[in-house]
Order: C-alpha cells, then structure tokens, then sequence
C-alpha cells in the first residue's frame, strides 16, 4: 500500500507525458473532392421550395453541405448556364476557405448567366469534362428543365470516363410559373405560353410521328404543327429525365428537397472516395487513464490514515 | 476564444473539489501544534493546489480545449484591390491574335501568370475578383485567403465566353471596392485586351459610384497587334465614335469620373508585368487587414501541467514521512 | 498485565502534616490518641486516658501533676485520582500514553486498596467527564485496566470544574497529565486545586521532544483542535524544534514548582521502583 501511494502519482505523471507527447494511430479517412455547378438559368428562379426560389434553396442546402464536410474535402464552384459551364473557384479546402466558399455562393445570381438558354444535357457534359480535369466528382444543381426544348434527336450523350459525381435535382413535382425580370432585375410578372419556345428548333431529322401531327406534309411541312402550344412557360423538376441523365454518366440522382444529408449518401454511393491518412491522437486515452491513476493515488491513502485521530 | 472539442468531459470537473475533503499526505497527530510553531504554511495549501491542479488540468485536456482559429486584424501595406479580368474569347488568343501555338502564351494566360506573381509578392492585400463578358460576374468576394485568391485566378485558365460588356463589370467591380472598406484604400485593376460601348444608364450608374467614395482605377490595356491603342487620336477625318473606337471611348470615360485613374497599355508579357509593378507601386499604402490564425491546440499543454502536477505531488509522497515514527514503548519496564 | 499490577503495592504516600478524621487508616492524624508513634506529653485532666500515664513524667513533675502520653492517631486519606484524557493523550509516537494513564490509575487503585485508603478517580476530557469513580474501598485496579478511555476534547476545563467539587481536606490528589498545556493553562489548574495535596504524574513522550531531522514532508494534525500543517522538514526546523520543546517544559516546571510540586516524570513507559522511590520523595 505504501509503495502504491508513491508510485502511482508517479505513473500519473508519466502518463500525463505520454498524452502530452501526442502520440496517435494512423487512421484513413475518405474524402470527395467536388465541384459544384449549379444552374443559374432563369427557371431555377421558381419560387416552389417551399416559397423560396430554387437558386436560393440551393444555396442553403449546399452551403450546408458543405459545412457538414470534413476538413481536408476540398470543393470548387462554378455555375451552368446556355450549354457550357464556368468554373469560378477551383477546389479548395473547406476548412480553410469556408468564408469564401459560402460568399462566392451566395453571389451566385441569374444575372450573371451570359445566355438564357438552359441545355442540360451539354451543360452537364460540359461541366463533367471540366470536374475530370480538375480531378473532382461532380454535383450538378438542376431543375432539368431544357430550353429551347431539346431537338428530335433527344439529348446528348457520354461516352467518355465519368468522375461521378449527383444531379441534384431542384424544384417541385408541380408546374410553376416562372418570374420574368427586366433589364435593371426588377420583377416584371410570370412568362406567359406565347413567350417561350415550345418545342425544338426545326433543325434536324423530324419526329418519328411528324406523319401524324396537324398539317404534315411530307416535303413542305415535314415536322407538322406541333410546336404552337405546350407548357414551357410553367416549370416543374423533370426527375425522370434527370434520372437518365445522371444514370447514363454514372452519376446519383438526388433531390434537392431532401436535403444535404441525401446529397452526402448519394454522393458515396456514386463517387470515389480519396482516402488520406489520418492521424488519431491517443493522447485523450492517456488522459483518462493518467486521471484514473491519480484518483486512485489519492483514495490510496488508508482511511484511517488521512485523519489521525485517536 | 477557447472552444472545446469534448465539452461532456467538463462535467467531470467537480472530482478536483476531491483533493479539498481527502488529504495527500497521511497525518500525523501532534499534540498543540500550536504551541509547537510550526512553520511552512504555504507548503500545505501549495500540495492542495497541486492536488487539484492535476486532475482539473487532465480534465480540461480530456475536453480537448483549442484556440478558436479565426483572423486577427494587423496593419499591413497593401489596398484593397478587385481584379475586374475579362473573360470573352479574344483573351484566349495571343498578343499578335492568334490562337496560341507551341509556345506562345495567351492573354488571358499571362495576364493569370503575371497576376499570380503579382499577388505571391503582396501578402497584405484584400483581393476580390470580378469577371466580366456579356455579363458581370461575381468570383471571389473580397478575401485575405491566399489559398481562395489562387483558385480562383486558376480557374480563368477555362476558356472564355462570348462577348464583353465592360460597364456592367466595372459597376460590379466598384461596388465590391466600396463595400471592400470603409476606410483603407480601394482600387480596381480592370484587365482587358477590349471595350465596349457603355450603356447611358450603366454610365450613370458609374457616375453615382464614382461620387460616391473613391476608388483608384487602372485599366491594364492588352493591346492587340494591329488594334487601335487607346492614347492614339485619330487623325482629323477619321471617324472617332465609341463604336468605332470603344477603348478610346472608354479609356476617355474613366478619365471623366473624377477619380484616380491610370491606364496602361500592354502589347507583350513583358510590357504586362511592368505595368503590373507600376500598380504595386502606386498601391502601396497602409491597410488594415486581417491574418488568418490557425486553430491552436491545447490539450498538450494541459497534459504537460497535469505531468509536473502529477510528478510534484509523486514526489511529495515520495518525501512523506511522520513527525516522529510510531514506536510505543511497552508501558512497564521489563524488571 | 494483570498480574503485574501487584508491582503497585509498593507505592506509599506520606503526607507532611497530620490529617483531621476520625476513621482509622495508614496515615498520620491530626488528632492525638491511642497510637503507635508518640506525638507529646498532656496533663491526665485535658486527656484523661489513665492507661497512657508516664510515670516517670508524673513523678519528676515538682507539681505532682499526672502526665499522660498522647500519641498520634492513624486516619485514612483519600486518593482521588484526575485523569487528563484530552484528546492530545492519543497522539502516539514512542509511547502510548492513555495506556500509560489507564496503567497508572488501576496502579493506585491498587496502591489505595493495599493502604486501606478511598479511592477515587475522574476522567476528563476536555469539558466533558467520561468516568467519575466515586470515593470506593472496593477493589478497582483490575477493572480500571478495562478502562475503555478515548482521549478526546481540548482544554482543562472539566478538571477545573472537578477541582471545585473536592473536599478540601484528607485528599490526595493525584494528576495524571501529559502537560501539553500552555504555562497559563497549567497555572489556571494547579490554583484550581490548591490547597489540597497534588501529586502531578507527567507521561511524557520521548518521540515528540524532538523529531527526526531527515529532510521531509510531514503533514501534522492536532488531535485535540483539529488543525492541520504541512511542513517541510529539516536538520533545522528538527533542532528549533526541540528546542522549543525544551524552552516550554522548562516553563512547566517552574510553574510546578511555583506550587511547591515536583512532577513525576514517566517517559515511555513505567519504571515501578523509580516510581515508588520518587513517590516517597515527592513534597506532599
């Protein structure tokens, strides 16, 4: 008991070394580095998520997504609009530049598009070249509405090596009007049905039922009327159509509404990881043990012992 | 500010108060210490001061305690700077306006190049960067992150867009300089190998900014081979309309806001990065900026306390003895 | 131990002066009678005891006055014995004092018993009594050493208290201490008990008088106040205690002797023959 009471401290102290010293197994962590692109053209102005607009809803789910990351992820940000995407930052560590990060999407506007055409499927292939050269999966923000409508011969395709990557796809099941805003940004009402295009440029091969629309006519008409009323001007998020997107580039199909936690388990399941090493510190594991050693050299001492009364 | 990575294990700290109620050392009873006058009082409330150090120090360091990382404020020579670069396709070819090949280098490559050394040499500087081609863009807000800054020069090596519309950009680009401070210097460094006719309302627009607050502009010219400079006059006869002539146009604009205003023209690398030294030059003033701290772990040191701590009180054990050893003589002397 | 208490039997007190009483013991009345030590000569008519006529006296007085011889009557005197329990008597180093305390009371029960005296006995610790024996010819030696006796409280003020309640005569009061008093404290005491006879038995122990000078922590606690210190040790603090020691044992004795006594010192442990040999000497 006696020789228990003076080592014990002692084997505190050396304890306490250890964790001071910081010692630590090497761990493995995985990290996705992604770019971000999200589509700035002027249906993701929508107010269906919940009353806000769908730019503004992805704004918040992303930033919050990208708070919830781990430090060493990096992500890079860039928008789509037209057929091409821009890359405004490239990936960054989000720990470090977090402020940035979340202030360079926050500034994310419509205004900034250089086009109002919205061809997602170039887009995205656009935007899925330029995550491979930067050596990132992708997560593209889209609501999938194409505008113009895409041409009879349907959207384009990939046949290259794919990053991987989440269409994250913005906007309710239901059709919405879309805002119309003038050239100073102020709010001007709803586009109507004769303000936009309904069906695709007539370029190309006709539809495969052209024969069968309203004033066919082989040689003069070959693609029939069928482009003078349709619901364009109303936008609703095309989930199937964003689903063949995504799937055709191996890439997860997510819902923006479902928020970033989905975004996160979509994203593991269809990119790769980078896995980095770690380093997990014992030192709390020595810490503890040293704190129990010197609990116990100070109930050492007997009873009796520490009040010597007779 | 102290934040703490586990912050349950504080709710062990009231186990120091324990030290208070059970004593380090064994006791030894002395009949009337105080007629004895004893000394070394402080050794006593020292080894209950060790005793509960110890365990509130390994506590804490169980808690894992860090100086919040965060950005501390300094006084550095520099300005608040916004790049405005244009991004339309032209920038994409080289200073004789072809497409780059081999070798050569494009406009918008030097201009990346010389801007990223330009920034390495000028810690102190707040940088935002604007872009602009048919519309203005916002890139980085204004930003200490050296780490941001260089990412988001990297990503102008993408390929340009279409058009330049240069007065939509400039309004950006002042607005950030305004917001940038309130106080410290604010300039625009507006990269372009073009211009554009400046909408009525978008000069204007200008005009109001410039009245507002100040801002230094330069205007870094990549001269084309073959285009017009912008000091050339044309002689009397030719046309001189901002159609014809935006860059003189501008360049005569920016000269009218009443603000200080410098442009260089530039039709080599070489000529760019003088240019650029120029404007380091001339924007070098005092500015109140902030420095990144990193988040500074503590828990080693609360460790290492807790060690001395620990090895004091071992060796206040180890140095513990009775006033006088407990012998009790039998009570009668043996016949 | 029990058998040792035998050893007791040789101790005898003697006082200076005759005691008033009239029952028959082992000491020296005051009153003169039928005896066996010769006291003095008184005429038949103030003692008229014809069987202790001296002749010749009577027969050389020119006034042909009868003389009778008076001699000293045997009283009995009471041994009551005080007890200083306070809490310091359990502080043990080299001795175990309240062993020594009890030890010493059943050997003056035993004393008592063996000279036909009373004896009585209070203990007292602190401000509080834990025994009071009253005055008793039983034997008590051997329960006296079952004594349960757990020193505790602080302070003299219940032997005070007890002081005031004595007789005043045919007493002998035995106080058994170890005089970890203050010289004031002392002082209050023995001026409680004058003017009754006072034997003072100081237990002392020889571990406290001077600690060890091995450099050192060593936490103290006063048993009877609870205090605590933690004092580093060394050859000096070792030599300054002892010497403080000394300086205030030195100023017991004087106040001791202020009231005409001489303790009995018992360091450690009891020496009966040195006892009873210092017993015989001491001033009573």
């Amino acid at each position: 008991m006696t020789a228990a009471r003076a080592i014990l401290p002692a084997l505190a102290a050396g304890l306490a070394l250890v964790a001071a010293a910081g010692p630590g197994i090497e761990g493995r962590r995985e990290l996705r580095d992604v770019l971000i692109v999200v589509d700035i053209t002027r249906s993701m102005n929508v107010r269906d998520m919940d009353g806000a607009s769908r730019l503004d809803a992805a704004r918040d789910v992303l930033t919050r997504w990208i708070a919830s990351q781990p430090c060493g992820a990096r992500v890079g940000l860039g928008f789509f609009t037209e057929r091409r995407s821009l890359t405004l930052i490239e990936p960054v560590e989000i720990c470090t530049d977090y402020a940035t990060l979340a202030g360079t999407l926050a500034g994310l506007d419509w205004r900034m598009a250089w086009e109002g055409d919205s061809m997602i499927s170039k887009g995205l292939n656009h935007a899925l070249n330029r995550a491979r050269g930067l050596d990132a999966a992708l997560i593209f923000v889209t609501d999938g509405q194409e505008a113009p409508p895409l041409p009879y011969s349907g959207p384009d395709g990939w046949r290259e090596d794919s990053p991987g990557g989440v269409v994250l796809g913005a906007g309710g099941d239901q059709p919405a009007p879309i805002p119309k805003f003038d050239d100073l940004g102020r709010e001007t009402g709803f586009y109507g049905p004769t303000d936009v295009q309904h069906a695709p440029a007539r370029i190309g091969a006709p539809p495969t039922d052209a024969a069968d629309r309203p004033g066919f006519h082989p040689r003069n008409n070959p693609y029939g009327e069928a482009d003078l009323e349709g619901s364009e001007h109303l936008s609703a998020m095309r989930a199937e159509y964003l689903t063949r997107l995504a799937g055709e580039r191996g890439m997860g199909f997510a819902r923006l509404s479902a928020g970033p936690a989905a975004l996160q388990a979509t994203l593991a399941a269809h990119a790769p990881a980078r896995r980095v090493a770690t380093h997990r510190s014992l030192s709390p594991v020595f810490g503890a043990l040293a704190l129990a050693v010197l609990l116990a050299a100070l109930l050492a001492t007997p009873l009796h012992a520490r009040k010597e009364t007779p | 500010m102290i934040g703490f990575a586990w912050p349950p294990a504080l709710f062990a700290l009231p186990l120091l108060l324990l030290p208070l109620v059970i004593r380090w050392l064994r006791a030894s009873a002395v009949p009337r210490l105080d007629l004895r006058a004893v000394e070394g009082r402080a050794v006593g409330p020292l080894l209950v001061a060790l005793a509960m150090l110890a365990p509130a120090a390994l506590i804490l360091g169980l808690a894992q305690p860090y100086l919040r990382g965060g950005s501390t404020a300094y006084r550095g020579i520099g300005t608040n700077l916004v790049l405005l670069i244009d991004r339309s396709s032209s920038m994409d070819d080289t200073f004789a306006g072809r497409s780059p090949q081999g070798g050569d280098e494009s406009k918008a490559a030097a201009a990346r190049r010389i801007l990223l050394d330009f920034i390495a040499r000028r810690p102190d500087d707040r940088i935002g960067i604007a872009a602009f081609s048919t519309a203005p863009m916002l890139v980085l807000p204004m930003t200490e992150s050296r780490t941001a800054i260089a990412a988001a020069v990297a990503a102008l090596a993408e390929p340009g867009l279409s058009q330049t519309d240069v007065g939509r950009g400039l309004t950006l680009a002042m607005g950030m300089a305004h917001e940038a401070s309130a106080s410290d210097s604010r300039a625009v460094v507006l990269v372009s190998d073009g211009a554009a006719v400046i909408a009525p309302e978008v000069q204007t627009a200008l005009r109001n900014l410039a009245a507002r607050r100040q801002v230094n502009i330069y205007w870094l010219y990549l001269r084309t081979k073959g285009a017009k400079g912008i000091f050339e006059v044309p002689e009397p006869g030719q046309a001189d309309t901002p159609h014809l002539r935006p860059e003189r146009h501008l360049h005569i604009f920016l000269q009218s806001l009443g603000l200080p205003y410098h442009a260089f023209e530039a039709d080599s690398p070489g000529a760019v990065e003088d240019a650029v030294t120029e404007i380091g030059r001339m924007e070098s003033r005092p500015i109140l900026t902030r420095r990144p701290v990193p988040r500074r772990d503590l828990a080693w040191a609360c460790h290492l306390l807790a060690s001395l701590c620990c090895a004091a009180l071992a060796a206040a054990r180890w140095l513990e003895r009775r006033y006088a050893p407990r012998r009790p003589a039998p009570l009668l002397v043996p016949a | 131990m029990n058998a040792q208490l035998h050893l007791f039997d040789a101790l005898a007190w003697r006082l200076t002066q005759g005691l008033p009483g009239l029952r028959m013991g082992a000491h020296a009345g005051r009153i003169r009678g039928a005896g066996e030590s010769f006291a003095d000569i008184a005429p038949l008519l103030a003692h008229p005891d014809p069987r202790r006529l001296d002749l010749r006296r009577s027969i050389t007085d020119p006034l042909g006055v009868l003389h009778v011889r008076r001699f000293q009557t045997r009283t009995d005197l009471r041994l009551h014995v005080a007890l200083d329990a306070s809490a310091s008597l359990g502080a043990v180093a080299h001795a175990d004092r309240a062993g020594l305390a009890r030890l010493l009371a059943a050997g003056f029960a035993q004393a008592a018993r063996r000279a036909r005296d009373p004896f009585s006995l209070t203990v007292c610790a602190g401000d509080r009594v834990l025994h009071d024996q009253p005055p008793t010819r039983r034997s008590l030696a051997a329960d006296l050493l079952d004594l349960p006796l757990a020193p505790a409280g602080r302070g003299t003020a219940a032997l005070e208290a007890m002081a005031h309640d004595l007789p005043q005569e045919r007493i002998l009061v035995v106080l058994i201490s170890d005089f970890e008093l203050s010289p004031d404290e002392l002082a209050a005491l023995l001026a409680a008990l004058r003017p009754r006879p006072v034997l003072s038995v100081w237990l002392r122990d020889s571990g406290f008088d001077a600690p060890s000078p091995r450099l050192g922590l060593a936490e103290l606690c006063d048993p009877e106040t609870g205090r605590r210190r933690t004092v580093l040790t060394t050859p000096r603090w070792a030599a300054r205690q002892a010497q403080l020691l000394r300086d205030r044992q030195a100023a017991l004795r004087r106040i001791l002797a202020e009231h005409g006594l001489s303790p009995i010192e018992i360091t450690d442990s009891i020496d009966v023959a040195e006892l009873a040999a210092s017993l015989s000497e001491a001033p009573l």
